[in-house]
């Protein structure tokens, strides 16, 4: 080992394993990929998630399609037992959607069956973040007093994404922001007050939604970078760039996510989606994403499907097809940067 | 109140929370953070150099255990190597080094020292200079991608409900056929832009060029169509050879809801007649034409508003690209084409 392999010596307070496997059969068999999330760390992944947590900076995470990117936000909050809510970003999502949002349709509708509720709390409908930063509050839509909601939510726990909340620790959450690049330019900057000082208002009732920064929320925010981030949002958050996987990690994930396939399907995948094993060239970067390769390895175990039969060869061209890529196997299976 | 940018403080935040136990792990550290690493002059790596009592002040704040997130349950996979906090020892903490020197190196990497700027590079001998230099941008650098984000939106009528509309109508007791809504900018419905290759413009190249790029950067490739044009749009547009450019209408037509961003002179720099030079009629009808389809357009010229064609001043949306304009004007040459009347 080199100097350089020697792992960083630091306290981790985030501190999973090298491997996170998925702990209930029931979710795999169920396709619940959210709850109980598998995921391969490196380490600067791991550094880089207690630095945020250490600065309660948001992680902006970069990398390409199928990285990894939305999954370790699931991975992160499943590790340290926190809340987890998500919210992925269009090209009309404003950093209202994210706030807070008033349901005026259903105040207009209220209002011509002469059922208005007094004021305006009852139509408020919270949005991810306020749920990350003061649940009670996102239960009783700001003011339990004005509510008068029959809605059940009592329980602070509770929340839209109930399955990811349960048994979980109640102060503490996890927010994925999911392909913020797919916004309008002004969206991230919007979002710079909120995120910086975990507090903001709800403009139509006045409610100050805040937390403290021992209660802070861990903000993941992923981009594709299919545009360029404003500056003042970039100086303001810590980047991760999840990097191409080489031959070696794609394999690790592989087994992490089948940990009862044998190397009969295994070993054969790979290599026809990589090419025959080289082991000069393993820890290279390859040009197949993670996502790409479970899934291919989740379709060939559930269908049959043995790499080299006529199906096989068929789904394989249709993705080169897809990606541009060269036939999987002709030796074009790397990365060609 | 937004929070300043990343700096030495949230250094300081992780080096206390995380208490690295080496020099490279703080480096590290601070590259996540966008931060350099210097070794402090005149101390070797690891070791205690001499430092005064406000040094060592800071010092003892730093290493002071501050409350942290909480731990998950250790597992029998967990990296072991690194003892929990509550395991580390007093001492071994007391004997770690603080860095005194922290060095910005996204500012260096971003920003070269003031001499190389003004430094000209020698030229070998038998060099050709094959590109002139980069020309300044016309719009102020700080300022660009605000004014040009504003002026390539286009209203959707996809916010608030608009109860201003609503109370009409029921005071009015008229039924709601469809909900009116108050009109948001967006991008979502794409950018067309459009850039004039006449001879007017050839000083101007570099500019177009610098455009291109800026629009890009915030529109991203998917919702952003380039094409080139000669005097006016109207007559044919296309990307490569002008030979294979097509009548605008119907075969470069930008989707509905877009935005038609025009970067030219307005044929200001070309002789009044000509076949380069697109009359005011022209551009006015190419406009109306856009209006007609909901692809609003904004036309974007190097040259001040005194050197308009009058004809046009009045009846287009123009943008002057110069280094006094800002979003705000960008924003009323974009609305002046709904004060007019146009949907």
């Amino acid at each position: 080992m080199t100097p350089d392999d020697a792992p960083l010596v630091y306290v981790k307070s985030f501190n999973p394993s090298r491997v996170e496997r998925r702990r209930s059969a029931e979710a795999a068999e169920t396709g619940d990929l959210r709850r109980d999330p598998v995921y391969v760390y490196t380490d600067p992944i791991v550094l880089a998630v207690n630095v945020a947590l250490a600065t309660r900076r948001p992680l902006l995470v970069r990398g390409r399609s199928g990285a990894g990117k939305s999954s370790l936000a699931r991975s992160v909050a499943h590790v340290l037992g926190w809340r987890y809510y998500e919210a992925v970003v269009t090209s009309r999502t404003q950093a209202s959607d994210l706030l807070s949002q008033v349901d005026l349709l259903r105040r207009l509708q209220d209002a011509r069956e002469g059922a208005l509720a007094e004021g305006m709390t009852p139509y408020v409908e919270p949005g991810p973040l306020w749920w990350a930063f003061a649940p009670k509050s996102a239960c009783w839509r700001g003011d339990r007093a004005e509510c008068g909601l029959e809605t059940g939510l009592e329980d602070p726990n509770q929340n839209p994404e109930a399955a990811t909340v349960e048994g979980r620790e109640p102060h503490r959450a996890v927010v994925l922001i999911d392909e913020i690049d797919k916004a309008d330019p002004d969206v991230p900057n919007n979002l710079l007050v909120p995120l910086g000082s975990f507090q903001f208002q709800v403009a139509e009732t006045g409610f100050q939604v805040a937390t403290t920064p021992e209660r802070a929320p861990l903000v993941l925010i992923t981009t594709n970078e299919e545009r360029e981030m404003p500056a003042a949002f970039l100086r303001r958050c810590i980047e991760l760039e999840i990097e191409l996987p080489t031959r070696r990690r794609l394999v690790e994930i592989g087994q992490a996510h089948f940990p009862e396939m044998d190397g009969d399907l295994l070993d054969p995948v790979t290599s026809a989606l990589l090419g025959p094993e080289d082991p000069q060239r393993e820890d290279e970067p390859v040009d197949v994403n993670p996502a790409e390769f479970v899934d291919t390895l989740r379709a060939c175990e559930g269908l049959g499907i043995q790499p080299g039969s006529a199906e096989w060869r068929a789904l394989s061209k249709a993705t080169v097809w897809k990606f541009g890529r060269d036939e999987p196997g002709a030796g074009g299976g790397r990365n060609r940067r | 109140m937004t929070r300043p940018a990343v700096s030495p403080a949230d250094l300081a935040r992780a080096l206390v929370a995380l208490r690295p136990g080496d020099d490279r792990t703080r480096a590290a550290v601070a590259r996540v953070l966008g931060l350099g690493w210097a070794e402090p002059e005149g101390e070797e790596s690891g070791g205690r150099g001499p430092r005064g009592g406000a040094g060592q002040a800071a010092d003892s704040e730093l290493r002071r255990p501050a409350p942290g997130p909480p731990r998950p349950p250790s597992g029998s996979e967990r990296d072991d190597e690194v003892p929990p906090a509550d395991e580390i020892g007093d001492e071994k903490a007391t004997d770690e080094p603080i860095p005194t020197r922290l060095v910005r190196t996204r500012s260096i990497s971003r920003r070269p020292p003031e001499w190389l700027e003004q430094a000209e590079p020698l030229a070998r001998p038998g060099d050709v200079v094959a590109t002139p230099p980069e020309l300044p941008p016309l719009l102020r650098p700080g300022r660009e991608r605000g004014i040009l984000s504003v002026a390539a939106r286009t209203g959707v009528s996809e916010g608030d409900l608009d109860l201003e509309r609503v109370i009409a109508a029921v005071a009015r007791a008229e039924p709601l056929r469809a909900v009116p809504r108050r009109s948001v900018p967006t991008l979502a419905r794409g950018v067309q832009l459009l850039l004039d290759r006449s001879d007017a413009m050839l000083p101007f190249q570099g500019d177009l060029r610098h455009l291109e790029r800026a629009v890009r950067n915030f529109v991203g490739d998917d919702a952003l169509e380039i094409l080139s044009f000669v005097a006016c749009p109207g007559r044919r547009a296309g990307s490569g050879s002008i030979r294979r450019w097509r009548p605008y209408f119907p075969d470069c037509a930008a989707p509905r809801g877009s935005r038609v961003l025009a970067v030219t002179d307005l044929g200001i720099g070309m002789p009044a007649t000509g076949p380069s030079t697109a009359a005011p009629g022209e551009w006015l009808e190419f406009a109306r034409r856009l209006e007609a389809a909901e692809t609003p357009l904004l036309v974007l010229t190097p040259y001040p508003r005194e050197r308009w064609p009058p004809a046009l001043a009045l009846s287009l949306s123009i943008l002057s690209l110069s280094r006094a304009t800002s979003a705000g004007n960008a924003a009323r040459a974009a609305r002046d084409r709904v004060s007019r009347g146009t949907p």
